[in-house]
């Protein structure tokens, strides 16, 4: 027994306390193989999965150095059986290899016999593989890489991908850093993503994603296919590309619901990649326009089921995912894995934080108590109803008026139901932008809320996703999407990009007492503290005498 | 022998007996206890028990390889044999110590010169010892003089004395075997490497030499013991083999060892693990007691549900329910439908600290005459064992603990062998031993071992060493030397989790669970507070302030804000609705009337309760208070539970059902429990009637063979007959079978005294006779 920060559980879940002195020491020893899965203020809980363990050792990390970390870190016993379960796991990654044979073009081949002839008899495998060369190898198909991948990461054998990329069409793209420089954490995850080939690099909203991606770009200096979530976000990867890299406007392409523009830089969304005519996904020959040499997936945590169907027939493009969260709330983690690449580079929210990249967050959660009247109709509604009539509580309009007064700052507001946010729009004076707002509308809306011509906006659910309001210290939720991580980590991103004189950034939620949306308003709670926020509840009443 | 009497050697083994001290003689029972159960009146009646088959089967379980193979060479000289020649058949090897352990189990006898072995040992033996054959003259018992003659002239001698006579002598048989060709030789090999016996096509017919078995055939090498079969005699196997017993080890094989790191460290982890799980089964079993199944023993539900919570597989759930009912921590209720309960005793060992609690249940185990692992296997009837049930006794299971452990204890401490090597020791310790579990009892025992923590790492931890050979308080001081310390404290989070980063003190580790669930256990224990948890805490009689005094004192982090917010705002919604139990309503929207109402004395006996100022509850029935109403003066009407007015007139009165306790005469015989009464019954009736009627000595004393063909006939008319039997130990009993089958010196029966099917040793039985149609 010894004194370590580390205790390891049953359930493969290891804790760390993190007032522990050596807790720095042992997180880096750790955060290789363990996912971070909670990290608040004292204890952060870590898990061991197949995935995290292959994902290291993708990285280069072999079980020794797992099983040393384990053992020279944690306080009490490790049980044997974990450690042997680790061992194997971390075993089963690479014993399987797709290389490309000078002679035979793709091929699977193994370093144990046993488990080519576990893989090849395999109903779901078997298909995808050609004839048997020798002992070792089996011809595979080109055109099946992607999916022979996820197929035997399902049968629990993934295999390395060691077949190589093409070069793709070259073309000259270099960083232009006058003025910044790219931070430390960021050329990291470039070197690790660049020397792994393809993966996906994980870092929080506000940490500079979009740098990490053109920093790529400079490094392949090749076309590049950059599949966003939607328009708004496209236009600002073109905006930040235009302002961080030699890339002029004509050199970048906006392939979207209104423009069809292909260049050697062009940016797609998902959106219309998986648009439909006649059952027929129409737009997918854009993966085949140009010989791209390298494919940008943003926000891989969001990636539409049909764009996987269509990554997997592009194996042999460099690909690079970025992403807040490796957690899927479908469950895909696996396809990632095995369709974008293993994880390349991880860092957690709090350490780039005290770093000073992202602003310190405060978050409140304020109570306010339904009217009798309105305590009535909840009380009967029908259970379908009863979320939105909680969260849209007239209550409500009067404490976001009055902490909107409270901060002599922009502010944002963030609701999910269009009744509340036009009265909110009336009530605060400020425009509203929601789902059938234009683009170009939502563009110069924006572009007043970063003059500071307006004090603030009231925006639906699409405020969800990627739009960039660098100065939003302020924000207030007053109704979601039933609790959703996906959609708190969002939304917390909006208000953690640095703000230029480091003040803190507050995040209000406004919840009914006592109500489905208290209990919803839990779940975030409990995901911002698992995120290490600190978390404070007060009173409306508080909020309208203060 | 009349020469051995005159020189003092022993002439029997009786004789032999009568000649050892007292402290050997006791020896002997101690190494044969079945010899002095009962006690037998004389030295001639201990010489008979100790060559009876069945005595000598168990002396033989204890007997190693080496020995064995000492007595199969014993066996393969047809008479007597020296030392010395016996010394040679084992490969020249040291063979005092081992005929000395021979001789004190009063398997052989005799002076060097001429060593006896005791006839029993010869039958157990078989036919086929150390794989050899027959004797030839054996081998040709059978033969006519018509199938010898041709034998005699091949090899140039006169009938079978002449071919016995050259088979006895080895430098002339030696001359036979030199004419062998290649291919002879090959067959004479292989069967000399046994077993000695090959199959044949046409073994018996007399023909031309045509093949290698032929000439074998042909020259008395091979014997044909029927048309299919021919048998190699045991002096050509003798005589062919390089060494005459086959590969004869005389030292135990060695281990495979290793010394593991931390091995102490890990065993100490499970020790702790299993007790908290223990207490984690048995406190949920206080609550919830599961049912004993009417065969007895565990349901399979309920052995999953216990699985689940303690988050194990099944196998180990079962071994721990198994050991605390060993340990005397559970134990069925003498209820008419009994649960599985906690005992006084677990009152006890639950308060005792963790190094201790481990002793017992270590104890527990070791004493233990089940085998756990049996649990889920499919017995005669098809039906999976359960543990706690009948299907899992297994006496010997304590003594084979003990051998398995005792193979760890003698090596080096810190030491541990792989399970394939202790079964290898084990085998050569005791052959004979083991039975169709054999191999796999030395290894569910060690992983037995291994789960429970009484080893770590496959080695044999420090405290282990200190419960087998000491008491239980040096193992346990020893295990509490290792275990970490116990907390007084917790780490409260935001995130509403409390973390407990390591074991806890019991009072604590008991409030925590009360207030919060478990999310993952290990080294530590992650608790989790959610508006469920709380409102149990609640629901158990903690008070708000109780929940908030309990985090402030003991949580070493400062209280997050939403954990309080959360302990008020179930407090404060606790007990808002409120529940309670009546027989009966009275309603009426003349508050005033209402009041009369209770005020009326004689009202009293409703025990009426105003719950509102409309409302009033009573706990009598609802025609007992419109009587007493009606009585009073006033003029209630009935409502129906829509609130209907019911007519008067048509309520007849009824009473709700008070809870009773069950009584046995409500039960109800199911078919199956009447079908087995009535075999019950039945059999008692036989075995008395018969009883009444026979004479003293109920079967008189009838030859082995008529009993065999008595017993067959029985068998196949399905007839009950009467036996007298005597069992191993001595007693003598008569009882009222009916036999199923006969063979082997076997008869398979029904006993009708026991209730069940036995099987009865041929020769231990007395004598038989019928039962008649009116016993």
């Amino acid at each position: 027994m010894t004194d370590g920060p580390l205790i390891v559980q049953s359930d493969k879940t290891l804790l760390l306390e993190v007032d522990h002195p050596m807790a720095q020491e042992c997180r880096m020893a750790i955060a290789p193989f363990a996912e971070l899965e909670r990290s608040p203020e004292h204890v952060h809980t870590y898990r061991l999965t197949p995935l995290g363990l292959w994902n290291a050792r993708a990285a280069g990390h072999d079980a020794e150095q797992v099983v040393d970390a384990l053992v020279k870190f944690s306080r009490y016993a490790v049980p044997h059986a974990l450690l042997v379960d680790v061992a194997d796991t971390m075993d089963r990654y690479g014993r399987l290899k797709l290389e490309n044979d000078p002679i035979h073009g793709l091929v699977l081949r193994t370093t144990d016999r046993a488990v080519l002839e576990e893989v090849v008899r395999n109903k779901k495998v078997s298909p995808m593989l050609g004839v048997r060369l020798d002992p070792e190898t089996v011809l595979a198909f080109p055109s099946e890489r992607g999916r022979l991948k996820q197929a035997l990461l399902k049968v629990g054998w993934p295999a390395e991908d060691m077949a190589g990329y093409v070069d793709g069409e070259a073309h000259e793209i270099a960083m232009k850093e006058d003025g910044w420089h790219l931070r430390d954490y960021q050329r990291l995850a470039v070197e690790g993503f660049w020397h792994g080939g393809s993966g996906v690099v994980v870092l929080p909203c506000g940490a500079g994603k979009t740098i990490v991606g053109a920093a790529a770009m400079a490094r392949a200096s090749a076309t590049t296919l950059i599949l966003v979530t939607n328009t708004v976000s496209g236009r600002q990867w073109k905006s930040e590309l235009l302002k961080r890299t030699t890339l002029t406007e004509e050199e970048i392409g906006e392939y979207s619901g209104e423009k069809k523009e292909i260049k050697p830089v062009t940016i797609a969304t998902y959106q219309i990649m998986t648009t439909r005519r006649k059952g027929e996904y129409t737009h997918l020959e854009l993966f085949g326009a140009r010989d791209w040499g390298l494919v940008v997936y943003d926000e891989v945590h969001l990636l539409p089921a049909p764009v996987f169907r269509m990554t997997a027939d592009l194996q042999t493009r460099r690909r690079l995912g970025l992403t807040a969260t490796l957690v899927r709330e479908d469950g895909r983690e696996g396809d990632v894995f095995s369709l974008i690449g293993p994880k390349r580079y991880d860092a957690p929210w709090k350490d780039i934080e005290s770093q000073g990249w992202i602003a310190p967050a405060d978050c409140t959660e304020v109570r306010v108590t339904m009217t009798e009247a309105e305590r009535l109709v909840y009380a009967t509604a029908e259970p379908e109803d009863k979320y939105k009539l909680c969260s849209t509580a007239h209550t409500k309009i009067a404490v976001v008026r009055k902490l909107v007064e409270r901060h002599d700052d922009q502010v944002l507001v963030i609701g999910a139901y269009l009744d509340q946010l036009d009265e909110l729009g009336v009530e605060l004076d400020m425009p509203v932008i929601q789902g059938s707002t234009k683009n170009a509308e939502r563009e110069r809306l924006y572009e007043a809320f970063r003059r500071k011509e307006i004090p603030g906006l009231v925006v639906s659910k699409v405020a969800n996703f990627s739009i960039d309001l660098p100065e939003a210290a302020i924000a207030i939720q007053v109704s979601g999407t039933f609790g959703s991580r996906q959609e708190e980590a969002q939304r917390l991103g909006r208000v953690l990009r640095p703000k230029e004189d480091g003040r803190t950034a507050h995040f209000y939620t406004v919840v009914s007492r006592d109500t489905l949306d208290q209990e919803y308003a839990a779940h975030r709670q409990r995901f911002l503290a698992e995120q290490g926020y600190a978390y404070t509840i007060v009173d409306a009443d508080d909020v309208l005498s203060g | 022998m009349s020469s051995a009497a005159i020189d003092g050697s022993p002439r029997s083994l009786a004789d032999e007996l009568r000649g050892w001290p007292d402290d050997r003689l006791a020896r002997l029972l101690q190494a044969r206890p079945d010899l002095a159960a009962p006690i037998p009146p004389d030295l001639g009646v201990l010489t008979a028990r100790a060559g009876v088959r069945l005595s000598v089967l168990r002396a033989l379980e204890n007997v190693d390889a080496f020995t064995l193979a000492l007595l199969e060479g014993l066996v393969v000289r047809e008479t007597t044999t020296s030392y010395a020649d016996l010394a040679d058949l084992v490969g020249g090897h040291d063979i005092a110590a081992a005929l000395d352990r021979l001789r004190h189990l009063a398997l052989v006898w005799g002076e060097d010169d001429a060593l006896h072995v005791v006839g029993a040992v010869r039958e157990v033996l078989g036919s086929h010892p150390a794989g050899l054959g027959r004797p030839l003259a054996a081998c040709m018992a059978r033969h006519s003089d018509r199938q010898l003659e041709p034998v005699a002239t091949a090899v140039g001698v006169d009938g079978v004395t002449g071919l016995v006579e050259l088979f006895a002598d080895r430098s002339r048989l030696q001359l036979l075997l030199d004419k062998a060709g290649r291919e002879e030789r090959k067959v004479l090999e292989t069967l000399a490497a046994g077993p000695p016996l090959g199959q044949v096509r046409d073994a018996l017919r007399v023909g031309p030499v045509d093949s290698p078995i032929r000439w074998l055939l042909a020259h008395g090498l091979l014997v044909a013991i029927d048309n299919g079969t021919v048998e190699l005699p045991r002096e050509v196997g003798l005589l062919v083999r390089t060494s005459p017993l086959g590969d004869v080890r005389p030292t135990a094989p060695d281990l495979e060892t290793a010394t593991p790191r931390g091995s102490d460290g890990a065993a100490a982890h499970a020790a702790a693990d299993v007790v908290a799980k223990t207490e984690g089964l048995l406190e949920m079993w206080s609550a919830e007691p599961p049912g004993v199944l009417r065969a007895g023993g565990l349901g399979v539900r309920d052995l999953k549900r216990a699985a689940q919570r303690i988050d194990a597989s099944e196998q180990t759930a079962a071994l721990l329910i198994e050991v605390a009912a060993g340990a005397g921590l559970v134990d069925q209720s003498p209820d008419f439908d009994p649960l599985w309960l906690p005992t006084p005793a677990y009152d006890g060992w639950v308060g005792m600290p963790t190094e201790l609690r481990w002793t017992v249940l270590a104890r527990g185990w070791l004493a233990l005459p089940r085998l756990p692992r049996l649990v889920g296997e499919r017995g005669d009837r098809d039906k999976a064992a359960a543990p706690l049930g009948p299907d899992v006794d297994w006496p010997a299971a304590p003594a084979e603990r003990r051998r398995v452990l005792g193979v760890l204890l003698d090596a080096r401490p810190g030491t541990a062998a792989t399970a394939d090597s202790v079964v290898a020791l084990l085998r050569w310790r005791a052959p004979r031993r083991g039975g169709r579990l054999r191999e796999s009892l030395p290894r569910w025992t060690l992983e037995e071992a291994e789960t429970l923590g009484l080893t770590g790492r496959g080695a044999l931890s420090s405290y282990a060493r200190d419960l087998l050979t000491g008491t239980d308080r040096e193992a346990a001081r020893a295990l509490g030397a290792l275990l970490p310390d116990l907390l007084d404290h917790v780490l409260v989070q935001p995130d509403l989790t409390v973390v407990a980063p390591g074991p806890l003190e019991r009072d604590l580790a008991r409030e925590l669970a009360v207030v919060a669930d478990v999310e993952s256990t290990g080294g530590a224990t992650v608790y989790r507070v959610s508006e469920a948890s709380v409102r149990r805490a609640l629901d158990a009689g903690r008070a708000a302030s109780d929940l908030h005094e309990l985090f402030r004192s003991r949580s070493r982090t400062p209280i997050p804000q939403s954990l309080t917010y959360l302990v008020d705002d179930v407090a404060r919604r606790h007990g808002r609705l409120r529940v309670g139990t009546a027989a009966s309503y009275l309603r009426c929207d003349d508050e005033a009337l209402l009041t009369e109402v209770l005020a009326a004395k004689k009202a009293s006996a409703l025990k009426l309760r105003r719950l509102a100022p409309t409302v009033v509850t009573s706990a009598m029935p609802v025609g007992e208070v419109l009587d007493v109403l009606r009585s009073l003066g006033y003029a209630p009407a009935a409502e129906a539970a829509d609130g209907a007015l019911l007519v008067a007139a048509a309520v007849p009165r009824r009473t709700a059902l008070r809870p009773r306790p069950p009584r046995r005469t409500e039960h109800v015989l199911e078919e199956e429990q009447a079908g087995l009464a009535v075999t019950a019954l039945r059999a008692g009736d036989v075995a008395a009637r018969a009883a009444r009627r026979t004479p003293a000595t109920p079967a008189s004393r009838t030859s082995t063979a008529d009993t065999l063909a008595f017993l067959q006939d029985a068998a196949r008319e399905r007839r009950q007959v009467w036996i007298g039997y005597v069992d191993a130990q001595g007693r003598a009993t008569s009882r009222v079978v009916e036999p199923r089958s006969v063979e082997g010196g076997f008869v398979a029966a029904y006993d009708y005294l026991r209730g069940e099917d036995r099987t009865f040793a041929v020769h231990r039985i007395t004598g038989v006779a019928p039962v008649e149609e009116g016993d």
